[in-house]
């Protein structure tokens, strides 16, 4: 599933998973981002568990492909079926129970065992609407999310807040990532050995490119 | 081309006729969506409006015409309830079967029948009290669970009282009799949950379980290879058809899911029963691969073979729940780590592994695909099931005789079919997110989204299809084989599945870095399991988090150097090692030697000395260092009075700084992590190590105290 395509105006297909407890508002945040699916008038319902979305980065062209796993979360070892072949992941959490926070940590740990540094992640602390019982610390979050190399959002499903950057950004890294790996295989010398470390968080050296989303 | 055809059906689920929406009706208590539907007389759809006219060709005859469709969209309860009832004064069984199976999401049972029997009391010697007393009869005897109150099973609930007192109030001695009936009827045979049913299985074993040796993993793992795999795939689908069998459909909804986890416990879900036995079977998947430390490799890859051949047939007997169960099991993390287990496969099983891991990820495909099939093994008689399930009969009907011939044939006795519950689940909770419970009317009345609950049903609709397909396997039950699985083996939680399978394969980077280490003119030798330390090791990797195992796989490992076994080295042939060996997420290992003072290398009458370290991503240079001299037997020495010196190809150095974070501050393109530590003020002296080899090595073997033991200590020749 990895991007293809190799003409200039290439279109990027990534699959992202989400992956987080029950209850934390993950089939939310994903319904609110690619919203007009379940207009009134779309009746299907097959097909739900994975939700499709177009945008236009800069002049690159991006499918994302979001698999939500919401109503599976007690079925064991299920996650290798779903995140296999991920670009991307984003891990949900309830600003309001810690439970669901030390739950991501897991997923953390798993995505990178099983995917390495391949699979950019995004953590999100969901229901900002909740702000007064809030449980989990913003700076403990963010300070998790860099050790791991992980970006961090804020988000309100609810409220629609955050929501957009969320998937913004992540496109954008995986841009990134195809990009680089593009890059790795064109040099297929033995100096590319330099960029092993994985554990380094690339900052961005230059300031992004104006974006523009939207459906196609 | 299914796709096609489902879009098709779904664009007017009531049948096949051409349906239009045309508008949307508002009334105080209820939205209706209004449909136009064109009926035609002439060409053979509705059959005896045909018939009477083709008797007379000459007499002009309606050739079709439009009427108006009304689908009730959203009501008050009070509404609902009435629509249930038709003009004729019959159940409208679509209505009913829709509401019966959803209204738990927006009111209680009690509400319910409260609203009922004041429709009841008005309703008296008139023609709508029969249907309505129908329909409360529908609900008390389909859905007993809910009369029942949530303490108890005994007990019955306030709806049950409120029936009881009116038809003594109104003296009603026919449906006094009926539920009393009922009511006993309730007490002698209560409905059973799926985590009861599981209980239940397991107190039937005629086995003692005071026989059976606790803790003999190994005989247990052997039972399974004596099993036919088709045999196993029989009797797992045999405990799946039993489960779905007994699933009530309506606990699948989002929101009773919700309510059942939270609190209320005495009400046990057979939704979690479900669950649950899909858990087991990961389990013991798990369990059997990776709880017998000593089993041999070969057998070991006999059970994983047995496993993916269980898979197909349980593929062939067309249980997605196992199947889904298996192939995830495998793919965890525990099983999926085990490189070298895997590439001893045949290309055969690995081939038919990955064919089934595609099928279980295209899951919706495969839906669909399997319920046409699944619907061909269906009674007639689930037309009722309203508009979800009239779509799937109407399939049932164009695929039975392409289909169902040709499936029995090919395999037999299997008809049936158990999907795996997951999608469904998502499906409804995507449909909960999406769509309101509630709706208002333009003058702002709340009012109870039917449409929800009819698209909700639909899916709900499907399970039932499900459920009676899952009837018809043909398998007898084995005692033993129900023994094996829930009392043989022994069940690894998942944190030992993780040190187990640590044990098995150390991490591939740090098989890397001892090759590194051990690496000497004569070639790659390693050790392989050394069972004794095993329960120590084991001991301190459970204690260990996870990200912690490579000192001690590695350790183990460099311990073992004197004992080669010749398997492992045989097999780590296939283990490549990509990535810089000495680098993990968090953390590294640093070869760091004694300033020798050449600057590049440290030569003591030609042995290069080194230690490694292990360091993570918080350590800062002070304490690197520090447990470099430690480990060099420099306890004295002062840390601040030592540079870490990284030493680059090409003859380059890099003085690390000293307030660092060690782990960010290297270099870490190196193939080789190496470092020296030099003395920041000691002089220059040529040709007069600080230590002198023969002392060095004595004092290695002085000190093999319980901490070094597992620090990795080697001694290569340089040549």
């Amino acid at each position: 599933m990895a991007a293809s395509a190799v003409a200039s105006p290439r279109v990027h297909d990534f699959k992202v998973v989400l992956l987080g407890e029950g209850c934390v508002g993950k089939t939310s945040l994903v319904l609110r981002y690619v919203e007009n699916k379940f207009n009134e008038k779309h009746e299907s319902t097959l097909q739900a568990s994975f939700l499709t979305k177009k945008l236009t980065i800069g002049n690159r062209r991006v499918n994302l492909s979001i698999w939500d796993t919401a109503g599976q979360e007690r079925f064991h070892a299920l996650g290798p079926i779903y995140y296999r072949d991920s670009n991307g992941a984003i891990l949900t959490y309830d600003i309001t129970d810690d439970d669901s926070f030390q739950k991501v940590k897991n997923w953390v740990k798993e995505l990178k065992k099983m995917l390495g540094t391949d699979i950019m992640l995004t953590i999100i602390g969901n229901k900002t609407d909740l702000e007064k019982q809030r449980n989990v610390s913003v700076e403990t979050a963010e300070q998790y999310a860099e050790s791991v190399g992980a970006t961090h959002f804020q988000t309100s499903a609810k409220l629609n807040r955050g929501v957009e950057e969320v998937f913004l950004d992540l496109s954008r890294r995986m841009i990134e990532q195809a990009d680089k790996q593009d890059a790795e295989k064109r040099a297929l010398s033995p100096s590319s050995r330099s960029t092993a470390a994985g554990n380094v968080v690339l900052l961005e050296e230059t300031p992004a490119a104006p974006i523009k989303s939207g459906c196609c | 081309m299914q796709s096609l055809s489902n879009a098709d059906t779904r664009r007017s689920p009531e049948n096949g006729d051409h349906r239009k929406y045309w508008m949307e009706e508002d009334g105080d208590d209820a939205i209706y969506g209004v449909f136009l539907k064109k009926i035609r007389y002439r060409s053979g759809c509705s059959p005896s409006l045909a018939v009477d006219t083709s008797c007379n060709e000459a007499v002009s005859y309606l050739e079709w015409q439009t009427i108006k469709v009304k689908v009730l969209k959203a009501a008050t309860l009070d509404r609902v309830l009435r629509q249930l009832i038709n003009d004729e004064n019959e159940l409208d069984s679509g209505t009913v079967n829709i509401f019966l199976d959803t209204y738990r999401e927006v009111t209680t049972t009690a509400a319910v029948v409260t609203i009922l029997l004041e429709h009841l009391t008005a309703a008296r010697e008139t023609p709508r009290e029969r249907p309505i007393k129908q329909l409360l009869f529908t609900l008390l005897e389909n859905y007993p669970e809910d009369f029942t109150s949530h303490s108890s099973r005994v007990d019955v609930n306030e709806a049950v009282i409120k029936m009881m007192e009116y038809a003594e109030h109104s003296q009603d001695i026919d449906m006094r009799y009926r539920l009393i009936q009922r009511i006993a009827a309730m007490s002698a045979q209560p409905h059973l949950s799926h985590l009861e049913v599981l209980e239940w299985i397991q107190d039937s074993q005629p086995v003692q379980l005071t026989d059976f040796p606790a803790d003999d993993t190994t005989a247990a793992a052997q039972d399974l290879l004596n099993y036919g795999d088709k045999f196993v795939a029989e009797q797992l689908t045999l405990l799946d058809a039993e489960l779905l069998r007994r699933l009530r459909p309506h606990e699948c909804l989002a929101n009773e899911r919700l309510r059942s986890t939270s609190g209320n416990s005495a009400r046990t879900s057979t939704v979690q029963g479900t669950i649950c036995h899909f858990n087991a079977v990961c389990a013991r998947v798990e369990s059997s691969l990776l709880g017998d430390l000593n089993m041999p490799n070969a057998l070991r890859q006999r059970m994983l073979i047995k496993w993916i051949d269980i898979a197909h047939f349980l593929f062939i007997l067309k249980n997605f729940s196992s199947l889904t169960a298996v192939i995830s099991a495998l793919q965890a993390e525990p099983i999926f780590r085990l490189k070298r287990l895997w590439a001893s496969l045949p290309t055969e099983k690995l081939g038919r592994f990955k064919e089934l891991v595609v099928l279980c990820s295209s899951d919706r495909m495969a839906a669909t695909n399997d319920l046409q099939q699944g619907v061909t093994a269906t009674q007639p008689s689930m037309q009722n099931y309203g508009a979800g399930v009239k779509e799937l009969s109407t399939l049932k009907i164009t695929k039975r005789t392409g289909h169902r011939r040709s499936h029995s044939d090919n395999t037999g006795k299997v008809h049936g079919m158990v999907p795996y519950l997951g999608k469904f689940l998502t499906d409804l909770v995507m449909l909960d997110t999406a769509l309101p419970a509630h709706v208002c009317t333009k003058t702002g009345r709340r009012l109870l989204n039917f449409d929800k609950c009819r698209k909700e049903f639909e899916i709900l609709a499907q399970i039932r299809l499900y459920q009676s397909a899952a009837a018809s396997y043909l398998i007898e039950p084995q005692d033993h084989f129900r023994f094996w699985f829930y009392r043989a083996l022994r069940i690894l939680d998942s944190e030992d599945c993780f040190s187990n399978s640590f044990l098995i394969e150390p991490p591939p980077s740090l098989t890397g870095s001892c090759s590194e280490i051990s690496d000497s003119s004569e070639g790659r030798k390693r050790g392989g399991l050394l069972s004794s330390g095993l329960s120590t090791l084991k001991r301190m990797v459970s204690q260990e988090n996870l990200l912690q195992y490579a000192p001690l796989t590695v350790s183990r490992k460099n311990s073992v150097s004197s004992s080669q076994s010749l398997d492992y080295r045989r097999q780590t042939k296939s283990t490549t090692v990509t990535k810089s060996p000495y680098l993990t997420d968090t953390q590294c290992i640093l070869k760091i030697s004694l300033d020798g003072n050449t600057g590049s290398s440290v030569f003591y009458g030609g042995v290069n000395l080194y230690k490694s370290i292990m360091v993570n991503d918080s350590q800062k240079t002070t304490s690197v260092i520090r447990a470099a001299l430690d480990k060099h037997d420099r306890q004295h020495d002062d840390p601040n009075c030592y540079d870490l010196v990284q030493i680059l190809s090409r003859d380059e150095e890099f003085v690390i700084p000293f307030d660092a974070t060690v782990f960010y501050a290297i270099n870490s393109g190196e193939s080789e992590l190496k470092f020296v530590l030099r003395k920041k003020t000691s002089p220059f002296k040529f040709g007069q190590p600080p230590l002198p080899k023969s002392r060095s090595s004595s004092k290695t073997r002085s000190t093999k105290d319980a901490v070094n033991k597992w620090s990795i200590k080697s001694i290569t020749r340089t040549v």
